[in-house]
């Protein structure tokens, strides 16, 4: 954080995108990595060929694909510690932040929605196969 | 407010829509027997194997309870509100949830609307006369009638004005037509019919939202700004009703979505006593009867309810409070 | 009431007197007669305000002095007539002739009036109201409502009292807002938008809508940044000449007091002991509390010396005690003080006094009957005490706090500008064993953050802090180690733990309410194993409240921290640091909460600690003054950054950096001379994320040159004084009288600094 050389105003916003960028990801890893986990529980089972396997692990991932979706929905994404971390740092809330800090959460929210919809692919692939 | 807010809003109210599905299929699935077999049962019918496998098939319970296919249509089945076939009632299950919504919609909807109406001023009022003896006679009976439970205020009315004074009807039995079209006629059927049962949830919800909107009252009142108000030369009404009493309603806002599900719950009870063939009583004969689908459905249509009141709230909420929202 | 007979001769230096518009006419606007307010409680019947008269006259400012629960606020809200119904007045207050308070109107007394009365009443009310009387509350943070805008709160007022239509409503409120310094954009602001000086400002900009005939102002400045503050005393001065006819000025702070009023009124316990012109009071004050309160707290002005505060504390109002109520903590005490109440007497024209001996105090020919409790701790360094090996010392001690560091933070900060908070950085500072270092800093300025690094309670982003584990009873010697790359759970870290304590600022809220004093000061002793033996441990914290003058200490051993007082807590506070025999004792703000009359005891404590224990303190604070009273050395600190440093008599004395200077000079003086008008300082402090990378000050800086925006600053030093400037004092006066030098503006206004 304490640079040798500053960066330029250019350079500054293209850092601060692909930081951005970063964390959407970290974010939208989470259920990834839920839904990797769920798969992986399940590998042993489907290893010893359990009957009910394409019936149950499908039902089950479906189940986690709407936890996902409550999740990106309700969830602040760190929101409120942010705008605390402003207050206690003396720094004013603009319009502007908050407009940013509604259209982050709405984005994750729609990205929890696409791994949402991942995890009912991989299901159907699941069940049909 | 923000637009990308109001998507999220909208999402939330989805998703909270999506779980409620999947968590009364798995309490439904939790249960247990099997319902094919009690359908036999309770049809004092013994039926063979192969009648349980048809009826199995009918009912979309082949494969197990816990099946994936099955799941699939019902998740589409209960989101198109196609909640199937009731064989108790010999009618669709959206039919009779559609013939029973209306009174509850009446009952709950003029219910929880006039206990605000009522409940919010009366609060104010109570804050106005601080010290007289019309506070103390109004605090002491809110206190009284919100501590009631709702069934046991419902029996109270319903041996006073039906067995002893039968100036009530005995049920609220009333066609449906009566609340959905316009008349003078329907409207007397209608009042006279949901009176009592209307009067046991609004004391309640009433005197209990009197007593939130008091003590929020009493916390705003006594803060710096009133007396700047007071200063400025504001009348007694414009401090109350102007400065007070919209501050006031920040934390009743929040406690309607709390309320909404009590006075739900009551509305159950109500209909229950009163014999009203609304929601409730559907739910709860259903319950009796084991009739899983006409439950399942009932229950799903009762949550959108809540679900959409609680969004409803939400929005009062953040009109209501111009500070930061996240 | 009895006119003293002898005026005594005293030769009287005039002081410069000040630009007035036109002199107090006799027109009264306020006549107070014999005004008694009395509350019923569940505990009793507290006297509140205490048959107080007094008259103000047009185009006169009054003053009333006095500290916490001296009925002060209770008085000028009888004067609006918003006293809650549990008050029962005796009394009167007439404004302009017309009755605003007396046994029949205030209080729960409205209730006993027949309904045509009372709405007479309320007409009259609203008529003076606002628009005879407004005021300008105490913690005015919370005097807008906060779900209206400012503009729709203004222009309420003119709504109340005026029928202009609403376009010319809403231009007089904007000019009300520019009148007081604001930029009309803040008008439709939320009261929760704008900073804790512009909420100040705006309601400064209501009370003063109407031009109304008497303006009271109860601690109009409390809570502000002392340059907002003095930047706010040279507005209401302005003001005073032009918008203001007369007012009410309320405060426990006798600078801001004496800098806006014509006469002051100092209370204590409900009463006026004293009343009679600024200067009369300030130089010549006729009553024991006077006296003892001017002089208990620390003066930028005075020469340093020891100053002992006011023992005791004031007396339960439910049962006022017989005689003068200040009978049992004068030091002029006689058996007749408490045997009889004092009547007020005018011991010269104009100036009241209520004492039995105003006379012989006024003249100092009276001699102290009670002597003082114990002897002043030395208030200069001990000797030698820079040549002792240093206790800590830091080496660019640096703080970053990275909003982008949580996880939200990574998402919803504002793209293209940093984020990173600089809260301390590059701090190097030095402390010898048994020193007490000042830190002295605006809100926003690093100096809490600085505090708890030190301690390691927040780990640091760079930087070393070399802390000298000592052996016991030792000098020198030790182990030097650096504390900042310290394991959380090692072993080191934990002995640094135990010679290193905190008081902080809340004495209300550090000490937990369910436990009696003997836990509360165990707590340490149990933290680091050291209660296993209850004879030892019940010794030493009878040694620790013995050490803080809380004595004897067996009678405080099994009390709540209620049954206490605010300064014993703070006492409390500090016996369960002591408990330890820390070295290195950080005080954070600890005397911003106690009464001015106990704060003199407090600091006099943290010099006896010192002296008797040898503890290494660092106090951290806001107040320039007390922190020249306690501490042997300075650090100034500016947005995280220590500007200058030295020894405190020379730093106050010849302040070298010009934000130095500038706060020095902020600090409002009960000298006609004191004028914040010309404060060189411009805007606000602002925060310290999108900070300069040359001089920190430089943006509010009016000597400002190319280099200070881009060049780190030299640092410059004066023996054991040194600041961080790029120009040497001739330098700077050189700037000065080439005009290089930019005036800043009388007032910040709504604009953020860049």
């Amino acid at each position: 954080m304490d640079r040798s050389t500053p960066l330029s105003y250019d350079d500054q916003l293209k850092e601060d995108r692909q930081r951005l960028l970063r964390a959407r990801w970290r974010f939208t890893l989470l259920p990834l990595k839920g839904l990797a986990g769920l798969l992986a529980l399940s590998l042993p089972v489907a290893l010893l060929g359990w009957s009910q396997y394409s019936n149950i692990v499908p039902l089950f991932l479906f189940f986690g694909a709407i936890v996902v979706l409550f999740a990106g929905a309700w969830y602040d994404f760190g929101a409120k510690g942010y705008v605390r971390d402003l207050i206690h740092t003396h720094q004013p809330i603009t319009g502007e932040d908050l407009d940013r800090i509604h259209r982050e959460q709405f984005i994750l929210t729609l990205c929890y929605g696409g791994v949402a919809g991942l995890y009912i692919l991989i299901a159907l692939g699941i069940a049909l196969a | 407010m923000n637009p990308y807010l109001i998507a999220r809003k909208i999402v939330q109210t989805i998703s909270l829509v999506l779980l409620m599905a999947v968590v009364l299929y798995v309490i439904f699935r939790l249960m247990p027997g099997n319902p094919a077999q009690l359908f036999l049962v309770s049809a004092r019918h013994v039926g063979n194997a192969q009648e349980l496998q048809s009826l199995e098939i009918e009912l979309g319970l082949q494969g197990g309870k816990w099946n994936f296919h099955n799941f699939l249509v019902y998740m589409y089945d209960i989101l198109t509100f196609n909640f199937g076939y009731d064989y108790y009632r010999e009618a669709t299950v959206w039919f009779l949830i559609e013939q029973a919504l209306p009174y509850t919609l009446a009952l709950l909807g003029t219910a929880t609307v006039l206990s605000y109406v009522l409940g919010l001023p009366l609060g104010v009022i109570t804050t106005w006369f601080r010290g007289k003896t019309t506070e103390g006679a109004l605090v002491t009976s809110g206190l009284v009638l919100s501590s009631i439970p709702y069934f046991i205020l419902a029996i109270i009315l319903f041996l006073y004005f039906v067995v002893k004074l039968h100036i009530a009807p005995v049920t609220g039995e009333f066609p449906v037509g009566d609340l959905t079209t316009v008349g003078w006629g329907n409207f007397v059927t209608v009042t006279t019919d949901l009176a009592l049962p209307l009067a046991t949830l609004l004391v309640i919800g009433a005197a209990s939202n009197l007593l939130t909107m008091r003590a929020a009252m009493v916390s705003v009142l006594g803060q710096d700004f009133i007396v700047t108000a007071r200063a400025k030369g504001a009348s007694e009404g414009s401090i109350m009703f102007h400065h007070a009493a919209r501050n006031a309603m920040i934390p009743v806002s929040t406690q309607m979505a709390l309320n909404f599900a009590l006075i739900v719950s009551g509305a159950i009870i109500t209909e229950i006593i009163f014999s009203i063939p609304g929601l409730g009583l559907l739910t709860y004969n259903a319950i009796l009867d084991l009739d899983y689908p006409l439950a399942e459905g009932a229950f799903f249509v009762i949550s959108l309810v809540t679900i959409f009141a609680y969004a409803g709230i939400d929005f009062i909420h953040a009109w209501l409070d111009p500070r930061i929202q996240i | 009431m009895t006119v003293a007979v002898d005026i005594p001769e005293v030769s009287r230096v005039p002081l410069p007197s000040r630009a007035r518009p036109s002199a107090p006419s006799a027109e009264k606007v306020l006549e107070i007669r014999s005004l008694s307010v009395q509350f019923g409680t569940e505990d009793g019947t507290v006297l509140a305000v205490d048959r107080i008269s007094f008259d103000l006259h047009a185009r006169e400012t009054l003053g009333i002095l006095g500290e916490s629960g001296s009925g002060k606020t209770t008085l000028s809200l009888a004067l609006m007539t918003l006293l809650p119904e549990n008050a029962h007045v005796e009394g009167q207050a007439l404004f302009s002739g017309e009755v605003i308070a007396d046994a029949q109107i205030s209080g729960g007394a409205i209730r006993k009036l027949k309904r045509r009365e009372r709405k007479g009443l309320s007409q009259k009310l609203s008529r003076i109201r606002w628009r005879g009387i407004s005021m300008v509350f105490q913690g005015s943070q919370n005097a807008f409502n906060p779900v209206y805008t400012i503009e729709k709160q203004i222009a309420e007022v003119f709504q109340i009292h005026t029928d202009l239509p609403k376009q010319e409503i809403h231009d007089r409120v904007v000019r009300a807002v520019q009148r007081a310094g604001l930029d009309p954009a803040v008008l439709k602001a939320y009261p929760h938008e704008l900073s804790g000086g512009m909420k100040q400002r705006a309601v400064i900009a209501m009370a003063l809508a109407l031009t109304p005939k008497l303006v009271i102002a109860d601690e109009p400045t409390t809570g502000l940044d002392v340059v907002t503050q003095a930047r706010l005393i040279a507005e209401l001065k302005e003001l005073r000449q032009t918008r203001i006819q007369s007012m009410i000025v309320i405060s426990h702070d006798i600078g801001v007091i004496a800098q806006l009023a014509d006469r002051v009124a100092v209370m204590y316990a409900g009463r006026i002991m004293e009343l009679a012109s600024v200067d009369e009071i300030y130089s010549r004050p006729a009553n024991p509390y006077t006296k003892a309160l001017i002089e208990s707290y620390p003066s930028i002005a005075r020469a340093r010396t020891g100053i002992q505060g006011i023992p005791g504390t004031p007396p339960d109002m439910i049962h006022p005690p017989t005689g003068c109520p200040f009978a049992p903590r004068c030091s002029y005490v006689e058996e007749r003080c408490r045997r009889e109440d004092p009547i007020p007497q005018e011991i010269s024209p104009g100036h009241w006094s209520a004492c039995h001996f105003a006379l012989d105090i006024q003249a100092g020919r009276r001699a102290p009957t009670v002597p003082p409790p114990e002897a002043l701790p030395p208030v200069t360094m001990p000797d030698g005490l820079l040549d002792r090996p240093l206790l800590v010392e830091t080496k660019d001690l640096t703080k970053f706090f990275d909003l982008r560091a949580s996880a939200g933070g990574s998402l919803f900060s504002r793209p293209g500008s940093s984020r990173v908070v600089h809260a301390v950085e590059g701090v190097n500072l030095d402390i010898h064993p048994s020193e007490i270092v000042g830190i002295v800093g605006e809100s926003g300025s690093g100096k809490t953050t600085l505090g708890r690094t030190l301690l390691r309670t927040i780990d640091a982003t760079g930087g070393e802090i070399r802390f000298r584990f000592r052996e016991e009873g030792k000098e020198s010697g030790g182990e030097v180690v650096d504390i900042v790359p310290l394991k959380s759970s090692g072993r080191q870290l934990r002995e640094f733990r135990r010679r290193s304590q905190m008081i902080f600022q809340d004495p209300y809220d550090s000490l937990d309410p369910n436990q009696i004093i003997y836990d509360i000061v165990e707590e340490p002793l149990i933290g680091h194993h050291m209660a296993a033996n209850p004879d030892v441990t019940l010794s030493r914290i009878q040694e620790a409240l013995r050490s803080v003058r809380l004595t004897p200490p067996e009678n405080y051993l099994d009390r709540y921290p209620h049954e206490l007082s605010g300064g014993e807590r703070q006492r409390v506070a500090a016996a369960r640091a002591l408990v330890l025999k820390p070295d290195l004792l950080i005080a954070d703000e600890p005397i911003s909460m106690l009464d001015v009359s106990l704060r003199a005891g407090f600091l006099n404590l943290l010099r006896q600690m010192r002296v008797e224990l040898g503890t290494t303190i660092v106090y951290v604070t806001h107040d320039i003054a007390s922190a020249r009273y306690v501490a042997d050395r300075i650090l100034v600190m500016y947005l995280g950054v220590g500007i200058e440093f030295g020894p405190s008599e020379e730093l106050i004395r010849e302040p070298l950096h010009p934000y130095t200077k500038a706060l020095i000079q902020a600090v409002p003086l009960p000298s006609p001379t004191w004028n914040p008008g010309n404060l060189e300082i411009m805007g606000e402090i602002g925060n310290a994320i999108n900070v300069s990378k040359g001089c920190r000050f430089s943006r509010r800086c009016p000597y400002r040159q190319s280099q200070c925006e881009d060049v780190p600053p030299p640092r410059k030093a004066h023996g054991a004084h040194w600041y961080l400037c790029h120009f040497t004092q001739e330098e700077l006066l050189a700037i000065r009288q080439k005009g290089g030098f930019m005036i800043p503006p009388a007032s910040s206004g709504f604009a953020a600094p860049p």
